[in-house]
């Protein structure tokens, strides 16, 4: 008997636009113990499914159809005082931004106490025990201290693991997790998971799990089910479900993302259009418009479930199973002499700093600074794909705007074709822009939104003065066409695009002035898998048709292996590791960098994992650890790097790494004092 | 990941057809009447006496008459130019001076900042009617004192205003992108920080136009403003004001117009938030075919060569 039961839930929401079907005839069961995955892009009501249990809906919304039977109480039959009582005490739930859910104006250990006494009236000193007691269960150091602190004394794991707690005072039987673990770095993500996992297992709670990430969902739920505009399309067990998908969309999805072993000259598999709008939809496969196996029955009747094997199900007229795959043709890339020391360096990074002021503490209290980046010396090459990859707060935005020339470094130089920045004149620095240009990570942000598209992609040529505006209005038409743009989206507005065609857009901008150099700051971390596929194979085919140098800045190693010919991996303002991206991935020196590999949630669900690669959190960056600054996390280290910084050398053929003791080459004999190198400050 | 998107698509029917378009053009046709020629609406002149004394409002004197034998109508018709004049022309000084301000203490240095907006809250700190009486006892009484007396009053509220959006926008990644394709400061102003301003400074004139009524009203009210026999809201009030129990008229209908026009003008602000609404709303630079009912050029078939939209584009700029 299942803990809970949904059957054909229906969910509807009155919007302005019409009404919308976020959640459209969704059945699915999970058992006491049990994690049910469910997996889905951006809108295709995976949330709202979450929701709809729990009757959470935004206004306007409400559940239409459909039962939900939880612990053999029909939860669409409550009303709403009885919803209450199940909410936090039988049921939880763990959002996604840890930093919105916590009230910041109050101590976790009152909020904490606060979900205690709603539901078991306790007093003060009961449910202070217990605070501390699921503090302890969700791996909190010091639980009883951190009773006082407030969520901005914490980090984002950290707090993360409050919301957990929070969830699992009243010790629940179904815990709903949506996205749990998407706002942190891949080291915690690893953490927060297994945490998830192990207190599964111990309370034998049931967890529906909501992510995006096939990766997370592989390593951590027993089955799955696969949403996609409103319905669940692919049902089945994890293992059976990533060893052979039935529906299309399932199969494409696997095959947009961009993994480890993928073949760097292949272009990706990309999923064409966007997803549906939910509102007024005719009938037909959901999938169908952007389907290429899709044909008339799939257009004019609405697939239901059917049943393949032991609680496999999908609704697809035309499954993987019934028609030989025929592999598309993808597009090769053109063989160019790449990269690493084919030409000069175009950018050259020489010990460079970055320091941010704080504010005093107190009126005479100590100057206090932020060390962003400290001492990072890199070239990237004309025509290669240099990847900086590393955790927030590592320094690697700050590098990539010191290159674009929005920040100057505190000390240090970077030079573009051998002239310095700094020095430079305003109008030769101006002019020298038009060389350098940025990709913004969020590309809502990034486009005014009270210009037309043809206005924001020919501002960069008005600002430099570049041709009259026929001129202009040609470019525009050029580089709308070479991203892929249809010539009508010239007068329309940035909002009036989906994500992925907004960062097309950005792009067009960004490669206006003819650019020699691209900085890419998370190009595609805000987009869905299968938008992120289209942006991928448009940044390296405009690569290869206008010669670009991309730096791709990103925390996201599969991608930077995919995209990147070298890569830097930095960690708390230090570059540690620097090699070809074959290297890098195939034999990691850094202990930094094989924790990062190790941590990535990878979509085989065959994979033996063990527990976390990297335990604890990164280190302030306002006092960071002298010496090595990785040796508070590091299983390696040992009294010389708490003494000496590592400095980043080449080992013979090997690649560069920032170590004492690396993983792979000869361990460096000790260096003698004196000849200690500039780039390392005692601290 | 959150909320199924819905921002992407352009609401479908919006209700922007009848009342809502057809209003704010009877407004501004009202206003610029009454600005320009209260003549077409009044047939006898505020200062032409009748023989019908204080006569309560009749259908031939709709509002009344005075003790002189003037026509109330008459005289809350022309009434409403000193006012109106005074308290439009005193937020336009506000809002240039205000946003010129903001915009200059937003993108200054830190110690600049600092002077500005200090400077900012001393003016602030001090009351509209006593700033008024210093200018008019310096100065004489007037429209023009009353004007420069709203402007300095409402200055600081623009620059308050202004200031702070400028240094959120100034760290927007569009802001952001600009600089990196090398458009100088001024230019990234006039381009990006003023149009994305407008709507808050729209929004705030438009009540502030409501409050500079009141202060207008209030100082011809205390007989600093227009004098008699000239017609004026505030000053009419005030004769009025005394014979309130035995002519009821003399001070309602002034006192009326007042009200009425400090809630049109905080309703136009309600309107002109949603209208400004770079997503679903007019833009300040194809305003007019919207408002005449004309959609925007839609999406032509996909398709189509690039031709046609750079002669659009020409075409629409030229």
């Amino acid at each position: 008997m299942s803990l809970l039961e949904v059957v054909g839930l229906r969910t509807e929401i009155e919007t302005r636009g019409g009404r919308v079907r976020p959640v459209d005839d969704v059945s699915f069961s999970v058992a006491a113990g049990e994690t049910l995955g469910l997996v889905g892009e951006s809108g295709s009501g995976k949330t709202m499914t979450g929701m709809s249990i729990i009757r959470l809906l935004p206004p306007g919304g409400a559940v239409v159809g459909g039962s939900v039977r939880f612990d053999g109480v029909d939860l669409t039959a409550l009303d709403d005082d009885g919803v209450r009582r199940l909410r936090g005490n039988d049921i939880a739930m763990i959002s996604q931004d840890p930093m919105t859910s916590l009230n910041p104006t109050r101590t976790i250990g009152s909020q904490l106490r606060e979900a205690y006494r709603i539901h078991r009236h306790g007093s003060r000193q009961e449910a202070d025990a217990r605070a501390v007691e699921v503090l302890e269960l969700v791996g909190m150091p010091r639980p009883r201290e951190r009773l006082a602190a407030f969520p901005h004394e914490l980090s984002g794991g950290m707090r993360q693991r409050v919301m957990i707690a929070i969830g699992l005072v009243c010790e629940p039987k179904l815990l709903i997790a949506d996205e749990p673990t998407t706002a942190l770095d891949v080291s915690i993500q690893a953490q927060i998971l297994e945490l998830l996992d192990d207190l599964k297992r111990r309370l034998s709670m049931a967890v529906v799990l909501i992510t995006h990430d096939m990766g997370v969902i592989a390593g951590h739920a027993d089955r799955v089910a696969v949403m996609y505009g409103g319905r669940i399309v692919e049902e089945a067990p994890t293992r059976a479900l990533f060893a052979d998908p039935q529906h299309r969309y399932t199969e494409a999805l696997f095959e947009s993302m961009p993994d480890l072993e993928l073949d760097r000259q292949v272009d990706l598999a990309t999923i064409p259009g966007t997803p549906p709008r939910l509102v007024a939809l005719g009938p037909g496969c959901r999938f169908a418009p952007r389907c290429r196996f899709a044909q008339d029955d799939c257009r004019s009747a609405d697939p239901d479930l059917v049943a393949v094997g032991t609680d496999h199900e999908h609704a697809c007229f035309h499954p993987r199973g019934t028609t030989t795959t025929a592999d598309l043709p993808r597009r090769r890339r053109r063989e160019v002499a790449q990269g690493a020391g084919a030409s000069g360096p175009v950018l050259e990074v020489t010990d460079v700093h970055k320091r941010f002021e704080l504010r005093r503490r107190g009126l005479l209290g100590p100057r206090r600074a932020v060390q962003a980046v400290s001492g990072v010396s890199l070239q990237v090459h004309a025509g290669e794909t240099l990847g900086i990859v590393g955790e927030s707060g590592c320094g690697k935005t700050t590098i990539g705007r010191m290159l674009v020339g929005l920040e100057q470094p505190t000390e240090g130089t970077i030079a573009f074709e051998g002239s310095s920045f700094a020095g430079m004149g305003r109008l030769a620095f101006r002019r020298r822009r038009r060389d350098l240009q940025m990709m913004f990570q969020d590309s809502a942000a990034a486009l005014d939104p009270r210009m037309t598209v043809a206005a924001c992609v020919a501002e960069p040529l008005v600002a430099q003065q570049v041709g009259t505006r026929a001129e202009r209005a040609a470019v525009v038409a050029e580089l709308l066409d070479a991203v892929g743009l249809p010539a009508d989206a010239a007068d329309r507005y940035p909002h009036e695009f989906s994500g992925g065609q907004r960062q097309r857009i950005a792009m067009a901008r960004a490669l206006a002035l003819r650019p020699k150099v691209v900085v890419a700051d998370e190009p595609v971390s805000a987009l869905d898998i299968s938008v992120q596929a289209q942006i991928l194979n448009l940044m390296r085919s405009l690569q290869d048709r206008f010669g670009l140098t991309y730096v791709v800045i990103s925390h996201d190693l599969s991608l930077l292996k995919y995209l990147a010919d070298r890569i830097g991996v930095m960690y708390l303002g230090r570059l540690v590791e620097l090699g070809t991206s074959e290297e890098v991935y195939g034999a990691p020196r850094h202990p930094y960098t094989a924790g990062l590999i190790e941590s990535i949630p990878l979509p085989d669900p065959t994979l033996e994992r063990g527990s976390a690669a990297l335990g604890g959190e990164l280190p302030s960056a306002v006092d960071p650890p002298s010496g090595c600054r990785f040796r508070t996390r590091c299983p390696r280290a040992t009294a010389l790097c708490a003494e000496e910084v590592p400095v980043l050398a080449p080992d013979g053929d090997l690649h560069a790494v920032a170590c004492h003791h690396p993983l792979t080459g000869a361990q460096p004999a000790r260096t003698p004092l004196d000849l200690q190198p500039q780039g390392s400050e005692p601290r | 990941m959150t909320v199924p998107l819905l921002g992407t698509a352009r609401p479908a029917g919006r209700a922007r057809g009848g009342l809502g378009r057809v209003v704010p053009v009877v407004l501004v046709v009202l206003v610029l009447v009454l600005l320009l020629a209260p003549g077409l609406l009044s047939r006898t002149g505020p200062v032409d006496t009748t023989d019908a004394f204080l006569s309560p409002p009749s259908a031939e004197h709709w509002f009344g008459t005075d003790q002189l034998g003037r026509d109330v109508f008459s005289r809350t018709v022309f009434g409403a130019r000193p006012v109106l004049l005074a308290s439009l022309l005193g937020v336009l000084v506000a809002v240039v001076a205000g946003v010129a301000l903001g915009v200059l203490a937003g993108a200054a240095p830190r110690w600049l900042n600092a002077v500005l907006m200090r400077a900012v809250d001393v003016l602030l700190a001090l009351p509209v009617l006593l700033i008024a009486l210093i200018l008019i006892a310096t100065a004489g009484s007037g429209v023009r004192s009353i004007v420069i007396a709203l402007g300095v009053a409402f200055t600081p509220g623009f620059a308050r205003v202004v200031e702070a959006s400028v240094r959120r926008l100034r760290t927007a990644e569009y802001v952001q992108a600009a600089h990196v394709f090398g458009s100088t400061g001024l230019r990234t102003a006039v381009r990006h920080l003023l149009p994305n301003l407008m709507t808050e400074v729209v929004v705030l004139a438009s009540s502030a136009v409501g409050w500079a009524v009141l202060t207008a009203s209030t100082l011809s009210f205390l007989g600093l403003g227009v004098q008699l026999p000239q017609p004026d809201w505030g000053s009419d009030l005030a004769a009025g004001a005394t014979s309130l129990a035995t002519s009821w008229w003399l001070a309602t209908f002034p006192g009326l117009a007042v009200t009425i026009t400090i809630l049109l003008a905080n309703f136009t602000g309600d309107q002109l938030m949603s209208a400004l609404d770079p997503r679903d709303g007019l833009r300040l630079r194809q305003s007019m075919p919207r408002l005449l009912g004309r959609r925007p050029a839609g999406p032509a078939e996909p398709g189509r060569s690039t031709g046609p939209v750079t002669t659009n584009r020409d075409g629409a700029v030229g």
